[in-house]
Order: structure tokens, then sequence, then C-alpha cells
């Protein structure tokens, strides 16, 4: 029997101990399972780590991008994988989400080892992942300095109203019976106060381990953020000159939802002192003019 | 439409269904209450925005204790009014429905306290539209201890497994500073009034005296008794959180809880075990 400290939880009264899942409830749970699969928010990481090929070595990654969703993340994750010494192991995705299971405290020193094996790489060779929810999930940055000290982490913020409008496009909160369009509003006007995530952020890993990388800035110069985000990397920037800037991944296939004006004036005027703060965090790599709405 | 689109879209109106069928309904009141003859229905005096399982039900409960603050008996002390202005646009006409909720005898006030307005980044706004003079009442708790509570109180209504969003929501609500900021745009500072949980306990009566006062209404002592009535106890069961766990809250909390003291300088931090418990934030973060 463990102690009631070893567990993330410890219940004095058994007696709400979750219920068996039936009738409705088993119903209710296969749709939501449905709806998750056309296309929402990313399951947790169920998935094993796959073999190590013959030769490689496995090692914590060498890059995790922990932010942010729907601000084109899968786009420049490609791009940082077009370069020679950029490696992923056959089946493991860009996305891991390897820590969103933690969130009640049940993380062990032992898990570090296991997430380790979803990086195997040539010698010389690099790896990482993409989870664009590991910055907005308070429990996350403290697991991953502890499974990968090391690691350089990328985050690429957007218009966090542009931001909004795709994830509401996509239902980034997942459909459940207490899914309302007041939380998911909630949920998705979180993820893009920046501000707030980058000090949690900053607060467990050295700064100059982060990159923050603005999406307007990549669209606009493709080549020249690519080439930084290689140097941030170790990587030689002249391999950023062979990539096909004109390539679009990812894109939403279902029509986008457009936000009505009295929408987009309150998330506007929400968001005006988070973005006000972002731009005093961020003095050199953030250019607060190409965002709708700046200083209101 | 692509297959997956299809059938992501029969999901959808097929969870809606499950839904209605399990007694879902839109967010928002009932209808508005009659107003009793002789009375005058207005927007509320008085508004509590927040937050959630910081002892709101208890100090509105007092507040009532007042002889010149009254409530129709079938109104609930959270109306939820503001809960579905996402969704649909707020109009002169629903300001006007707003105040039809509050009626009260000549020189009496009414309002109502719903700890999730100040979550709700669009509320604020439109509470000012609805009710331009209404004086805000805004709790405050040690944000672990709000983290905490309202775990249990998740678990407790949804009878089911907490789950990740669960957390995540939880752990957003004690974001008091980033919540406070869009408050103070929205509503004039010295509308506001910012209880601490901690030293309503500790001195409930001073603290209650500096409501009535900040309400407008006159002194009143009410009966030892009503100060001890427990209102809205956790429970049967407490969940309780891991010592790792606490701590990583702590952490998470500390970048906030370093602009509070700007924002709210009426809170006094010490009172706040969470704040102890953190490592310091370095003073360069902003």
């Amino acid at each position: 029997m463990l102690a009631p400290e070893a567990l993330p939880y410890h219940r004095r009264d058994a007696s709400l101990a979750p219920r068996p899942v039936t009738g409705v409830r088993k119903i209710a749970r296969g749709i939501s399972g449905l709806a998750r699969s056309g296309g929402g928010a990313a399951p947790p990481a169920r998935n094993e780590p796959p073999a190590t090929p013959p030769g490689w070595i496995v090692a914590p990654p060498d890059f995790v991008g922990v932010g942010t969703a729907r601000s084109g993340t899968t786009w420049w994750d490609e791009l940082i994988h077009t370069h020679p010494l950029v490696h992923r192991a056959e089946g493991v995705p860009k996305e891991v989400h390897f820590f969103d299971r933690f969130w009640d405290g049940s993380y062990r020193e032992a898990d570090a080892a296991t997430y380790a094996r979803f990086f195997p790489r040539p010698a010389g060779g690099r790896a990482g992942e993409w989870t664009p929810g590991y910055m907005v999930d308070f429990w996350i940055p403290a697991l991953l300095r502890r499974a990968a000290p090391e690691a350089r982490l990328l985050v690429l913020l957007r218009d966090p109203i542009e931001r909004f409008r795709s994830g509401v496009t996509l239902t980034e909160n997942r459909l459940t019976l207490a899914w309302t369009a007041r939380a998911a509003a909630n949920g998705g006007f979180q993820r893009g106060c920046y501000a707030d995530q980058l000090l949690r952020l900053w607060s467990i890993f050295p700064r100059e381990q982060v990159l923050v990388l603005q999406f307007e800035r990549c669209v606009r110069d493709p080549r020249g953020e690519l080439r930084r985000t290689f140097a941030f990397l170790g990587l030689d920037p002249d391999a950023a000159d062979a990539i096909d800037v004109d390539r679009r991944v990812n894109e939403s296939r279902v029509a986008k939802t457009e936000l009505r004006p009295d929408q987009r004036a309150a998330l506007a005027d929400a968001y005006a002192p988070e973005n006000a703060r972002l731009a005093a965090l961020l003095p050199d790599d953030f250019d607060p003019s190409l965002w709708s709405g700046f200083g209101r | 439409m692509t297959t997956s689109a299809r059938v992501r879209q029969q999901a959808v109106r097929g969870l809606r269904t499950v839904r209605r069928w399990r007694g879902h309904r839109p967010p928002g009141p009932g209808a508005p209450p009659g107003t009793p003859r002789g009375w005058v229905a207005g927007p509320p005096d008085f508004v509590g925005i927040g937050a959630q399982k910081a002892g709101t039900s208890w100090w509105s409960a007092l507040i009532h204790e007042h002889p010149d603050v009254h409530r129709i008996a079938s109104q609930p002390k959270e109306l939820h009014f503001f809960d579905g202005y996402w969704e649909r646009p707020f109009t002169t006409a629903d300001a006007a429905l707003y105040a039809r909720y509050f009626p009260r005898p000549a020189g009496g006030r009414s309002g109502e306290w719903t700890p999730g307005y100040m979550i709700d980044f669009w509320a604020p706004a439109l509470i000012h539209r609805a009710a331009p003079e209404a004086r805000i009442l805004i709790l405050l708790r040690d944000p672990v201890e709000r983290y905490r509570s309202s775990m249990a109180h998740t678990e407790e209504l949804s009878r089911s497994p907490l789950d990740r969003l669960g957390a995540m929501g939880a752990f957003q609500r004690g974001l008091y500073s980033q919540q406070l900021r869009r408050v103070f745009r929205a509503l004039p500072h010295d509308q506001v009034l910012i209880l601490q949980y901690e030293r309503c306990r500790a001195d409930p009566a001073a603290e209650l005296a500096r409501t009535f006062d900040f309400l407008g209404l006159r002194p009143f002592s009410p009966p030892a008794s009503a100060f001890e009535r427990p209102v809205n106890p956790t429970t049967g069961h407490k969940l309780e959180l891991s010592a790792a766990l606490r701590a990583t809250l702590a952490a998470a909390y500390a970048p906030d809880l370093a602009e509070l003291a700007a924002l709210a300088p009426e809170i006094d931090l010490a009172l706040w075990p969470t704040v102890r418990a953190a490592p310091r934030v370095a003073s360069d973060h902003g």
C-alpha cells in the first residue's frame, strides 16, 4: 500500500470513486471519441515509443516545440525536418503529447527514460517533437525540464485573435457532455494569453534555451526565420536556402468560422493588456504591428 | 465534405441530442420574477463576479442579512445572466432584461453574485453596460486552495473522473492578476471591492462592516450565529493534493501572484501559504 503522499490524489472517502461507464455515458463517450477522431485536438499519447533502428542511439530530445496550437507549428516542424541532420523515427508523430496525462501529479522519474525512447537518431543526428499544448498546461514545463533539461524549446506565436478563430474552427476543446460554447471560448482564449505562459516557461527554463518565433514574421520571411531557428538549434543555417517556401501544410479542410464583430471586439479588448505585456517581454523578437487590433 | 467531416458532424448532432435528453438547457437564468406591488425593478446595486470556490456563498448570505438588502425568495444567488453572451450578441433589450431580476422596495438594495463572471473575458464589459452604477464584489482565496476546492467541486458535480481540461480550467480561474487586468479595463476602479477569504474568516465582522460601507449601506451587525452558518460546504469528501502537485501549482502561480501586489494592494499575500511556498520569481520577468 502506497503512503497517501505517494498518490497524486488521496481521497478520504471512496464513495465518489468513478462510476462504471454504462448506458448513456458509454454512448456519449463513444460519440465524443468519434467527434475527436474527425480532426479535433489530438488525444494524449497512448502510443508506444518506436523501436530503435540498428546503429541509432536514444537520448532526450534536442529540441521540443511547446507552443502554440493553430499557429503554424506543423509547417515549421516540417521545415526543421528538411535539415539533413534532423531525424524522426518511423511512427513517431510530430506531437508526442507525452506529458498531457501527468496533470494529476503521477509523473515518476522512470517516465523520463520512456520519453527519451521517442527520440532515436543516428550518431551526430538531432531529434525532437512539437506538442503545441505543452506551454499552456501548467504542470508540463517543470516535467519537461526534468525529462529533457538540455532541450532547446521552440515557441511559435500568432495573432491571438486569428489563433482563436482557427481554434474554434477546429473545436480544439474536446466535445464531451460537459462541453459548452462558454467553456470552449474560455479555453481558446487562455491559449492566447501568451505573456502568462512565457513567464511560467522562463521561470523553469533559462531564457537563452527558448526561441520565440512570430508566425507572421515566418510567413513574411520563411528563409530568414528558418536560418534563425537552425542557428538556435546548433545546426548549419545554410540548409534553409534549400526549402520550398510555397508549401502549405495542415491547412483546415473545414470551412473557417468567422467571428461576429462584437466577438472580435471583445477579444481585441481582452487581449490588449496581454499583448502589451508580451511586447514588453519580447522587445526584439516580436513585431506588434503584425497583429490586428494591437494597441487598443 | 469528406467522410470524416460528415462523421464528425453527425457525432456532434448526436451529442447535442444526448445533452438535451440529459436536461442540459441553454446558459442563463430562468424568466425574471414578477415585481411585488410597491417594489421597483432596476439594475442591480451590486454584482459579485468572483471567484469560484472562494467563500462567495457564505459572503453573499451575510450581505443578505442586512435589512435593506432584498431578494425575491425564488431567486438564486447566482444568476449566470451573462454566460450565454459569447454565443449571441448583447443588446440594449438584454440590458433591460437584466434589470428585471432585481425588484426591491423603495430605499432597498438588490444584487447577485455569479463567481464565474470574472473568468468570462466578455462579461465585465457587458456588466458595465447593463449596470453601470453597480458596485462590484470580488472575493479571492489562496489560488492553490481554490484549485483544490474547485477540483473537488467538479468531481462532485460531474461524478466522473477528473481530466486534463478540468485541471486547466481550474488552474486558469486562479490567475487573478490576468482577470483583474480585464476587470479594471471594463469597470471603474473605485467601483470594485476586493476581499480576501482568509481575512474574512479571521475577522468576519470587520470585513462585513467594510463590505456594507462599500455598498453604501448603514452599519448593521448580524447576530453572531449568522457568521457560523455553514453555507455550501464541501459535502462528504475532501480532495487532497499531493505535496508535489502543490509545489507545481505554487510555482506555476508565482508569476501571476508577483503582479497581484501592484493590481490589488489590499490583498495581504502573507495570508496565502502558496506565496510562501513558491520559489521567488526573478525580478527581470517584467
